[in-house]
């Protein structure tokens, strides 16, 4: 089954091509039945895929290429659990956006389809390459398709302005992406991400090459992932987009962002800069403390549903980023339980957006989102939060858990107070509404199986992610304890039993106690009244100050990005010198 | 090994930086976003450069002859595609905007929206 892995990418890919060519000659219901039907069976296989990885990580080298006494002379794609639930999840969410297109923009056309599959092949190729040069080709890939979406609707100014800032921060992101490879390859000769965490490791300490490479690298994905400062885009672009887009930025784009941090840490990093693991994890979480409670708290005072939205994405993902920088396997695990449950709920809350105009299902739609944004237990958002909190504490960042549970009452009390409004102004039933309903009822139904079904499997899958020295032995060849393998020795020596007693990455007590309590706080902070509320959520000078940043300049994007990087550079290269 | 094409380089990334911030001129700006990256390929080809090396064709050189890297000019040639890609998309979204306001300063963009 070595064949498996190119599959999820090859045939969105092959598809989207088909479809465009056959733009006008097939009926619109043909086009939809086609993607839709792709889309799925990408769900599938990945779902195959993710079974096999479970057993033992899944390497294919193109061509038949492998490597040759520990070096590596092609590419691969290089499949663990984590990187293949990345496909499941991209493929439902895109899957979704598929069905919304009918009722959300241009009904008819071809476009769209095609280019939110390009999407999913990208989505694909970045979880499951062990490529560093392809994690950058695939992402521009999706970042192309992704702009193109964005200005699809020409005859908006506003989409078109959120389209050009999108375009012009992200590829700032992705040349310094680029940097940061080539230093890389330069450094060590190779693009395969084993065989730089192998050789990085080789050479002895980090030097100031190697930070300088990794800064590149972190920023250009954090740009991408749009976390404070790096958000600015997000704000423009996700506020003005038709509504599938929304959800690729909500559910593919940012995960995909904290995702490929995480990869590139463990596999190039985690072995040279381990000892400097104190600094990086401090840079990594005071980011992701910051996006989370600034845009939660912007998020309360935004002026329209859409734009509430895109703030709950901004602080969310920096939820996420604070689960990956606990760099720990329960970190990961953390991540991978929230990041389903947390794409889901915002999903769904999207959908409820998207039915907004007086029906009193949005309104129910939209509280129960918020509610799930806050962090109700046992779905996979409380879940998951209560494990970020257990890991971030167990790494000695517990100062992060208020910040956390903070901004999920403010992001899910925005929501639940838009919900609110919505009950409130409904005028009864809107036609045409079924398909998003549906959707979004399904998105949190799903979202409670993972939360109870995901935990124990995220905690092996997190496990296995960290483990460095085991996935490089098992991409390089030469067994994980041995030493000399060509002539880069191989640098941990330590490969535990992994299926082990891997505590589940889900609820303890304290923490149902905690997600429960943030859910009622969210609640009654969303029924007070609006002079009240103006307290909470500083609509003062400070408020409309940092409003005013958000008023989508190219300009302030791009100058904003300079200070980000330049902040997390000099951070870096003080503390870890 | 000189520094030279690593200090350009980071001249470029800079300076297009620069451009991109002050610009009052969306096609302009786009162009400063084309120098942003062709710091990239200076870097790429910098890092793959030998002195004395032939271009890495194999074929009609003696086995054992130095040549420069292949690998970063590959590198360098999918970039030049994603950087043609980009440019080709926000050159469009530009027109349209143009079509729109009559105007290309994204100033005047920002404004309209407060």
């Amino acid at each position: 089954m070595a064949s498996l892995p190119p599959f999820p990418v090859a045939v969105p890919l092959i598809v989207a091509a088909g479809l465009l060519a056959l733009n006008g000659v097939l009926p619109r219901r043909v086009v939809d039945a086609v993607a839709l039907v792709t889309g799925v069976t990408v769900v599938i296989v990945a779902a195959v895929l993710l079974h096999q990885a479970g057993g033992h990580t899944v390497i294919t080298w193109f061509g038949g290429w492998t490597p040759q006494h520990g070096t590596t002379i092609g590419v691969s794609f290089v499949v663990d659990q984590i990187g293949a639930g990345g496909v499941v999840l991209a493929g439902v969410v895109i899957t979704v956006a598929l069905a919304m297109t009918r009722r959300t923009v241009d009904p008819e056309g071809t476009l769209v389809h095609a280019l939110l599959l390009v999407v999913l092949g990208g989505a694909a190729g970045f979880c499951l390459t062990g490529d560093l040069f392809n994690m950058f080709v695939f992402f521009e890939l999706m970042a192309v398709a992704t702009i193109g979406l964005a200005a699809y609707q020409s005859d908006d100014l506003a989409a078109l302005r959120g389209a050009l800032n999108f375009a012009i921060t992200n590829s700032i992101g992705a040349f310094a992406v680029l940097s940061g490879i080539a230093l890389l390859y330069g450094r060590t000769g190779t693009l395969n991400l084993a065989q730089i965490g192998r050789r990085l490791a080789a050479s002895g300490n980090p030097d100031r090459l190697v930070i300088v490479a990794f800064t590149l690298i972190l920023v250009g994905f954090l740009i991408k992932a749009a976390v404070v400062p790096f958000h600015f885009w997000l704000i423009d672009a996700a506020s003005s987009a038709p509504l599938p887009l929304a959800m690729v930025f909500a559910g593919v784009l940012d995960l995909l962002g904290v995702y490929g941090v995480a990869r590139v840490y463990w596999t190039c990093f985690g072995g040279d800069l381990r000892p400097h693991a104190a600094a990086i994890r401090t840079v990594l979480i005071v980011v992701g403390s910051v996006s989370a409670i600034l845009a939660g708290g912007l998020s309360m005072n935004a002026h329209q549903p859409r734009r509430m939205v895109a703030f709950v994405m901004v602080s969310h993902t920096g939820i996420l980023l604070v689960a990956v920088g606990v760099l720990s396997g329960p970190g990961v695990a953390a991540f991978a339980v929230y990041a389903v449950g947390d794409s889901f709920a915002k999903l769904a809350l999207l959908c409820g957006v998207g039915l907004l105009g007086g029906s009193r299902r949005a309104g129910w739609l939209i509280v129960a989102s918020g509610v799930a944004l806050a962090g109700l237990p046992p779905l996979a958002t409380g879940v998951g939060k209560a494990a970020i909190d257990t890991a971030a504490t167990r790494a000695g960042a517990g100062w992060a858990v208020p910040i956390l549970v903070l901004a999920s009452v403010l992001t899910g009390s925005a929501a639940i107070r838009v919900g609110l409004d919505t009950l409130r102004s409904a005028s009864g039933r809107v036609a045409g509404g079924g398909v998003l309903w549906t959707a979004g009822g399904s998105l949190l139904s799903a979202s409670l199986a993972a939360g109870l079904l995901l935990p124990g499997w995220a905690a092996r899958a997190g496990q296995r992610f960290v483990d460095v020295g085991r996935y490089q032995a098992l991409v390089l060849g030469g067994g994980p304890s041995s030493v000399a393998v060509g002539r880069v020795p191989a640098v941990v020596g330590r490969v535990p039993a992994v299926v082990g007693r891997v505590p589940a990455a889900g609820l303890t007590s304290g923490g149902t106690v905690v997600d429960l309590s943030a859910v009622a706080v969210a609640i009654l902070l969303a029924a007070l009244p609006d002079s009240a509320r103006r307290v909470v959520a500083g609509k003062g000078r400070m408020g409309a100050t940092l409003r005013a940043l958000h008023s989508g300049s190219i300009a302030d994007s791009a100058v904003w990005v300079t200070v980000g990087t330049a902040l997390i550079g000099v951070v870096l290269a003080a503390s870890i010198r | 090994m000189t520094f030279l094409p690593y200090a350009v380089a980071a001249w470029l990334f800079v300076i297009g930086l620069y451009g991109i911030v002050t610009s009052r001129d969306l096609v302009h700006q786009i162009i400063c976003l084309s120098v942003v990256q062709s710091s990239t390929y200076v870097l790429l080809l910098a890092i793959g450069f030998r002195t004395g090396g032939a271009a890495p064709i194999f074929i009609d050189i003696p086995v054992g002859r130095a040549a420069v890297d292949p690998v970063v000019q590959a590198l360098c040639l999918t970039d030049v595609v994603v950087g043609a890609t980009v440019s080709a998309l926000l050159l469009a979204i530009a027109v349209q905007i143009h079509k729109r306001t009559g105007s290309l300063d994204p100033e005047r963009l920002r404004e309209s929206f407060g």
